[in-house]
């Protein structure tokens, strides 16, 4: 295709007429299908981690929750420190996608649509962990409000019944939100697609869409108010997640920073991994011009904000016990610090907020490898933070009779590495099948006079 | 048909099993035969502890008054039966001896019952044979010892105090007067028996009346300890403690012992020492009683302590008792018995009679005896009835060798154990539950034991077996009990029979002998041999004849809260010179002998001083108690069997062990309150209650709830296994105790603070509190666990989903998950024991106390069927109905003139982590200082 | 607005394309000059100023939103309502409507309600999803999407008159002029 050969390396510049070559580019992945082996090596490899995933889930369903390390007093491990990573993780793409577009931010056309998408597929790995580790999963339908048989319906005031609303809706609204946004997209894919059946699947996913001014209009009131609605829906159901701790009258649990620390600490490990994966992406599918070294610039300031502000969270919580002066709170801390898991303390201390401070230089925010790796590190820490918050609250509380500790076992870890196959695979088949990348936001920020990269 | 299932679900598992498997599943097979409506019905001459219904009535228990027996000592009980399914056991309420309480091996036995691993089949040289063999050999051995008078005929038993048995071995002595009865049972009373023959001329029994001592000295005597007297001197203890409570009389116990025991916990003093110094102790303080000299020199501490206790006794005529261990030196107990006896003891707390128990011809050298005259070839037939010598006999008599000598071996047993593989003949023994007999309570009264339910398999008893000895097969275990008491009771025998039967036990004690305190004993000083190995039952396993009992297995033991496994204690001194770790394998050998077991640092114990528990290391094929802990015998001499001396190393391998509670140390505070005695007399100033957000909760009587005694609890753990017995709790073995996922409902805290050589310990009972505010509630999100109008915590099994919310919002941490399907795969046997009123649990669902619920249902028909209010102790926890102290008071609180409000209003009643601010239902009274009083 | 009928003239309508945002924006003000009224413009993005120069306003998507919106918070508010009513159950002593509680799912509810009635409205009053669409037909019509921009006069228009209009387009010198015929019956 003429125009797709033509489609320069250098960032696209500021234009009226000379729109295609940005369209091709980012067609050209579903359509051309490019870098094959780097698509096939990711794919496969993360096709085999969703293997030990199920895997883990059929011993897992077979046997019991027993198969995993939980006990009393930990019966809440691994599993919900997984789902509160996950969730976070997916945060960070509807904010970046939805806050920033509010705010005019036109840098984001180049990373919101594979943002949005991380945000569905980490919301599903998230959503997978709490029905995994009911002790009968095949009954979570009971969370749901139905006329049931018993005629007893939820508990409402229940943080997990909560739980439930929130985390569906956010799911439902994050599909919403990015399947319109990508909508004129998929037309666009439609109409340059050559075979038949690349024309019949675009054609139908993109709905007949042919770019109407009044389709336009009512188009971009939908997306502006899911917009609008979709960042306070952020705000909610983190803290809400949050309160699946606080609100229990668990000391080293409840307490009233919880909410924005969870929702600070969820931004920032969502905007390590979506640096992560812009780095990435760009170099497997040589994507350079559109995800330009300013998008990896400003990746890197969110991340840092975010560090920071949840670094501030860590402050606070240390602070509030101290100040307090609550004998069981300071205990609980006294067991963060010191205790048996003291690791994972220091170790979301260290692999937060260390490498974090490199990004206070540009030199390290552009630089695709070093993002990469501070990006990974705060992931970490993030894992290490969720991990502490859960299993040392627990290990040691109330009755010092009823202590005990508690170790993963080798079929938590295989669940564990194994969703990361959940997320990546659907990832990969969408940066394979649809297009990763805004072309017609980024041409219309062009028509508008800026570059790919400007704000 | 129901036994046609049965048999099928029985053989399912059969496949390609092993043998033992094959014979476990024939066992369950026969168990289900024996359960199901054909045989299962209870023996219809039994009858039972409430007027018997005409016929009767599928799914309403029916209750006997029997007995069980327990170092030859009869456990008077009320055996519950559904369906002539035996599913528990409660103490008879009219025996003095029980109160309707029991101790943790009582409630335990109904499981024993069913123990798939029983052995349910005659066996010649360990191949099944048949009754019919087993009674011709009999006949024609029989025939052979009437040549000659019985010479070489040898009967070999547990201790027993049954009239039966006594009056069968009568008979055959008279028949064959050259036939000699002896007696093996490991955890003896030998000593307490030579110690009064010192003291007294002639071996006597002592019944101690805890309830009439205001000071109680006990050197090395676990009085409130597990054994066959825990329940009675429990109960009695109990009765002096609440008077002292309501201010009439004093209470005082001060312990020496060379080891933490439960009566240790209790003591006001409690002072360490080893197990040689103790008898030094003993003469010094007779001394400070003015009687005798002593020329010991004495730490300051050992001063004040006898000081203390020398007053203290002497404060207290007539009310006071010195108590020496049976594991002292009769010399010793001798001295605390003269003592006692000067403090004007006799026929006040301490009352002396014949003995309870049957003496064999060679008294305490009985076994030695045998086995010697194994050695030396005088033995033709051995008759090893009910006991396991080749298990265990002690390292300096080699029984098991010598019984090679004998012609013929036939050993009865419970279980194809230790002894059988040594025996020709092997004939299964019947268990108490299942058969008529007799024996004595520890006071001497006899009990009446008969069946709740027919022999599940073809099984006999010993006076049956006496019979077939004698060439005399078929006897009728029913027919050999009546016509002992025929004989006893005359021309009235038959009401008597029949009054005295629902009755469960003649009530009889053994009368007061008199006696006269001799000269005093020589007390030799043993010569210092290095550390001082110490043997003594085990909690769980006593000697080994409970080792099989999954139930026991797992109940926690004193102080290390350990499962599953037996271990060598030391002190924490010894353990730092040693370099040694709890788990670290230690080697304790002493002289030629040695044994390794996994070492435990036990906080308060003697420094010089390791003990080591017997019970453990069985070889049980099949059996639950096969191969697990150590076998602590081997160390063990017939001529010291209480105490050798030794040295201990590290083995350089570690054991995986299972406590419980992994941490002990706490500040006791937080927990266990001590007030001035004064407090139990003093009603609490008017509650402030906390500022709540919440409306306020419906009073509307009933409103259940619980009071806990510390002051009372001796943490004997018998609550524990009787609300696993009444709520079907299950077993889940080492590897889920390990992984912190044991399952009981009601578990007995143990904390302890202070210098790890003498540290403040104290037990605390904790079931669900049953907050008026409960978080667990809050956290379901599906409804399945809410509050009852009554006040009840509610867990709805058939609701849950298994999220855990409950448990990680409860404070108490008191809820327990079923991680695995805990139940599914329960031998037939073991489903048989279960309680039909409670809901057998499934996979991945929560469950917790319920204060019996189905009691408090049961208790509630019953009152509306007689349109009347449920009257206060009408309804008795499971927990309640067993506690030997009384500790435990379950009523309406709502009512202020009910036991536990009157408990409640108390100022030392307290709720523990009130600033949880949950409302528990279930509170504690505060432990109370002796010293005030 | 109203399709054209097949029958009336047998074409859909003139279709005129140009090269930037602006060319069609000016095309479509002159064309509402001239009087058409069945006008449309088609481009790859969004243009702001393209509907004002229609003449053509709308708010039903902002509208459905709310009543969306409102319907969820009150409709999510009573279903918690209704269920602890129709089985009452003494939750730890919590009272049995409590607002506070309730306020999360309410607000879930809410922004379910609003979102999803906001993307339905606007799927709805743009007839959408469709299968085929005459302009389809349009040899270029396929670059709509990517770089180029259109300007359509429909046949249904009440001045529309093939000659006229085509020699109206050509006076707005657009790239091409295109006649996308009628492959179907419309919807």
């Amino acid at each position: 295709m003429p125009a797709a050969a033509a489609a320069p390396r250098k960032k696209p510049a500021p234009t009226k007429t000379n729109f295609a070559p940005v369209t091709a580019e980012v067609t050209r992945i579903p359509l051309d299908f490019p870098q094959r082996r780097n698509w096939w090596i990711f794919f496969v490899a993360s096709s085999a981690l969703l293997g030990l995933y199920v895997l883990s889930m059929v011993v897992l369903f077979w046997n019991g929750v027993g198969m995993w390390g939980v006990n009393i007093p930990v019966n809440w491990a691994m599993a919900i420190a997984m789902y509160i990573w996950w969730l976070g993780i997916g945060h960070a793409g509807t904010l970046i996608s939805a806050l920033l577009l509010l705010l005019g931010q036109h840098w984001r056309n180049s990373l919101n649509r594979f943002a949005e998408a991380m945000t569905l597929f980490a919301v599903v790995c998230a959503g997978m962990y709490p029905i995994l580790h009911l002790g009968r999963p095949e009954r979570v339908f009971w969370m749901a409000p139905y006329p049931s048989t018993l005629g007893v319906w939820p508990q409402f005031r229940s943080p997990l019944a909560w739980d439930f609303f929130a985390v569906a809706t956010y799911l439902i609204v994050s599909v919403l939100f990015w399947y319109i946004g990508a909508i004129p997209d998929f037309a666009a894919t439609r109409d340059r697609s050559r075979t038949r059946p690349a024309q019949l699947f675009y054609g139908l996913i993109s709905l007949g869409w042919r770019g109407a001014s009044r389709h336009w209009l009512r188009w971009r009131q939908a997306y502006r108010l899911s917009a609008a609605i979709a960042v306070p829906l952020v705000v909610s159901v983190h803290s809400e997640i949050s309160l699946l701790l606080a609100a229990g009258p668990v000391p080293g649990w409840n307490s009233t920073v919880f909410p924005p620390y969870f929702v600070f600490g969820a931004a920032f490990s969502g905007f390590a991994v979506v640096a992560m994966i812009a780095t990435v992406l760009r170099r497997a599918f040589a994507l350079e011009n559109l995800v330009t070294p300013r998008h990896l610039d400003l990746l890197g300031q969110l991340t840092l904000l975010t560090g920071m502000l949840t670094a501030y969270g860590y402050f606070a919580e240390v602070f509030s016990a101290l100040y307090g002066n609550d004998k069981a709170d300071l205990l609980v801390l006294h067991d963060r610090l010191w205790g048996t898991y003291a690791w994972s303390y220091w170790g979301a201390w260290f692999f937060n907020f260390a490498p974090l401070q490199l990004l206070w230089i540009k030199r390290f925010r552009i630089n695709p490898v070093w993002l990469f790796l501070i990006s990974l590190s705060a992931a970490t820490g993030m894992w290490m933070e969720r991990f502490m918050l859960l299993v040392t609250t627990l290990y040691r509380t109330g009755l010092v009779s009823s202590f005990h500790s508690y170790t993963p076992s080798v079929w938590e870890w295989t669940q564990y590495i194994g969703s990361i196959g959940l997320f990546m695979t659907p990832f990969l088949l969408f940066v394979r099948f649809l297009p990763m990348i805004s072309a017609f936001e980024i041409n219309e920020a062009r028509d508008e006079g800026k570059t790919v990269d400007e704000a | 048909m129901r036994t046609r299932a049965e048999f099928e679900t029985a053989f399912e598992a059969l496949g390609d099993a092993a043998r033992r498997d094959v014979l476990k599943v024939m066992g369950a097979a026969l168990a289900m035969s024996g359960l199901s409506a054909c045989e299962g019905e209870p023996d219809p001459r039994a009858i039972p502890y409430v007027t018997a219904p005409e016929n009767l009535i599928p799914g309403k228990p029916r209750f006997y008054a029997t007995a069980v027996t327990f170092g030859g000592y009869a456990q008077p009980v009320i055996g519950t039966t559904y369906d002539g399914r035996p599913t528990k056991l409660e103490g008879l309420p009219n025996h003095p001896m029980s109160g309707g309480t029991t101790d943790a091996f009582t409630q335990g036995q109904v499981l024993d019952l069913y123990d798939p691993a029983r052995s349910q089949t005659v066996r010649r040289d360990g191949r099944p044979a048949s009754w019919a063999l087993f009674e011709a050999a009999m006949v024609d051995n029989a025939r052979r010892l009437d040549a000659r008078q019985g010479e070489g005929l040898r009967l070999l038993t547990g201790a027993t105090s049954s009239p039966t048995f006594a009056r069968e071995l009568k008979a055959l002595t008279d028949r064959w007067p050259m036939a000699r009865w002896h007696v093996f049972e490991p955890v003896h009373e030998d000593g307490a028996l030579e110690a009064t023959r010192i003291a007294f001329g002639r071996p006597l029994s002592m019944r101690l009346q805890l309830d009439k001592a205001e000071a109680v000295v006990c050197l090395d005597a676990d009085l409130l300890g597990p054994g066959p007297h825990q329940t009675a001197r429990g109960q009695a203890w109990a009765k002096a403690r609440l008077a002292f409570q309501q201010g009439s009389g004093r209470s005082h116990l001060l312990v020496i012992e060379p080891a933490p025991t439960q009566t240790g916990v209790m003591a006001q003093d409690r002072l360490a020492a080893g197990h040689a110094r103790i008898g030094q102790l003993t003469q010094a303080l007779a001394a400070a009683c003015g009687l005798g000299h002593a020329t010991v020199a004495l730490s300051p501490r050992e001063t004040d302590w006898i000081g203390k206790a020398a007053a203290l006794l002497q404060a207290a005529p007539g009310k006071a008792l010195v108590v020496a261990g049976p594991q002292q030196p009769p010399e010793v107990q001798a001295l605390a018995l003269q003592l006692s006896a000067r403090l004007g003891a006799i026929g006040q707390t301490l009352i002396l009679t014949e003995p309870v128990l049957l003496q064999p011809p060679d008294g305490p050298t009985s076994f030695a005896a045998l086995t010697r005259d194994l050695l030396a070839g005088k033995v033709d037939t051995l008759a090893i009835f009910g006991c396991n010598p080749v298990y265990g006999c002690p390292a300096d008599l080699a029984f098991a060798p010598a019984l090679a000598k004998a012609r013929t071996v036939v050993h009865a047993g419970l279980h194809l154990d230790e002894t059988a593989a040594f025996a020709q003949w092997h004939a299964p023994l019947s268990h108490a539950l299942e058969s008529w007999g007799d024996a004595r309570a520890v006071d001497g009264r006899p009990s009446l034991i008969q069946p709740l339910v027919r022999p599940l398999y073809d099984t006999r008893t010993i006076p049956v077996l006496l019979e077939a000895l004698q060439g005399r097969p078929g006897a009728a275990d029913r027919d050999l009990v009546m016509q002992t008491w025929r004989l006893a009771w005359g021309d009235g025998f038959d009401d008597r029979w029949k009054t005295t039967l629902p009755k469960g036990f003649v009530d009889e004690p053994l009368p007061a002998a008199d006696a006269q305190a001799g000269a005093l004993p020589a007390i030799a000083v043993p010569p210092d041999g290095g550390l001082e190995i110490l043997f003594r039952p085990d909690a769980s396993a006593w000697d080994g004849a409970f080792a099989n009992n999954a139930w026991l297995q797992e109940l926690p033991k004193p102080f290390s809260t350990l499962t599953w496994d037996n271990v060598v204690e030391i002190s924490p001194a010894l353990a730092k010179e040693k370099g040694v770790q709890n788990g670290d394998v230690v080697r304790v050998t002493s002289g030629q002998r040695a044994i390794e077991g996994p070492a435990w640092i036990m906080a308060g114990q003697d420094r010089g001083t390791v003990v080591v528990r017997l019970g453990y290391g069985r070889r049980l094929p099949g059996g639950l108690a096969d191969q697990i802990g150590y076998d602590a015998y081997p160390l063990r001499l017939s001529s010291s069997p209480w105490r050798v001396t030794g040295d201990l190393a590290r083995a350089g391998k570690r054991h995986k062990l299972a406590p419980v509670q992994p941490v002990t140390e706490a500040e006791l505070a937080d927990f266990v309150r001590t007030a001035p005695a004064d407090q139990a007399r003093t009603v609490k100033r008017a509650k402030t209650v906390s500022p709540s957000f919440y409306p306020d909760k419906p009073q509307a009587p009933p409103q259940w709830g619980m009071s806990i005694d510390l002051d009372l609890c001796i943490g004997c753990n018998a609550c524990v296994i009787a609300c696993q017995a009444e709520n079907n709790v299950p077993s889940v073995g080492k590897g889920q105790v390990l992984q912190g996922r044991h399952m009981h409902w009601l578990r007995v805290d143990q904390y302890r603070e202070g210098p790890d050589e003498a540290p403040d310990m104290a037990f605390q009972p904790t079931p669900c509190m049953h907050c008026e505010e409960a978080p667990c509630e809050l956290g379901c999100p599906v409804n399945a666990t809410s509050h009852s109008a009554e006040g009840l915590n509610q867990q709805v099994y058939n609701r849950c989903i298994g999220t855990r919310t409950c448990s990680s919002y409860c404070p108490y941490k008191v809820r327990r998950f079923n991680w695995f399907d805990y139940t599914g795969k329960d031998s037939p046997q073991v489903q048989a024991v279960r309680n039909p009123d409670v809901t057998v649990r499934s996979r991945g669902v929560m469950e917790k106390c319920s204060y019996c619920l189905q009691r408090i249902n049961e208790a509630r028909i019953k009152a509306e069927l007689e349109g009347r209010p449920i009257r206060d102790g009408e309804i008795k926890t499971a927990c309640q109905q067993a506690c030997p102290t009384q500790a435990i008071v379950f009523g309406d609180v709502s009512h202020p003139d009910t036991a536990v409000s009157r408990r409640k209003i108390q100022a030392r009643d307290y709720v523990t982590l009130e600033e949880a601010d949950t409302r528990p239902r279930t509170s504690y009274l505060a432990r109370l200082k002796s010293e005030g009083a | 607005m109203r399709e054209p009928k097949p029958t009336a003239h047998g074409v859909y309508g003139l279709l005129a394309e140009f090269s930037t945002a602006e060319a069609l924006v000016e095309a479509a003000r002159k064309a509402k000059a001239a009087g058409y009224q069945s006008i449309e413009g088609f481009s790859p993005f969004p243009i702001d100023d393209l509907p004002k120069a229609l003449g053509f306003t709308t708010n039903t998507v902002p509208l459905t939103c709310l009543i969306g919106g409102l319907v969820g918070c009150v409709g999510g508010f009573l279903m918690q309502v209704y269920c602890s009513l129709d089985f009452p159950l003494n939750i730890g002593g919590r009272p049995l409507i409590p607002p506070e509680a309730f306020a999360l799912i309410t607000f879930e509810m809410t922004v379910l309600g609003a979102v999803g009635a906001a993307v339905l409205a606007m799927l709805i009053a743009n007839r959408l999803p469709r299968l085929n669409h005459p302009l389809f037909e349009a040899p270029s019509f396929h670059l709509a999407s990517v770089d180029k921009f259109f300007l359509l006069i429909q046949s249904n228009d009440p001045k529309f008159d093939e000659g006229a209009v085509r020699g109206f387009l050509q006076g707005l010198s657009p790239v091409s002029i295109e006649v996308p015929p009628f492959t179907e019956e419309p919807e």
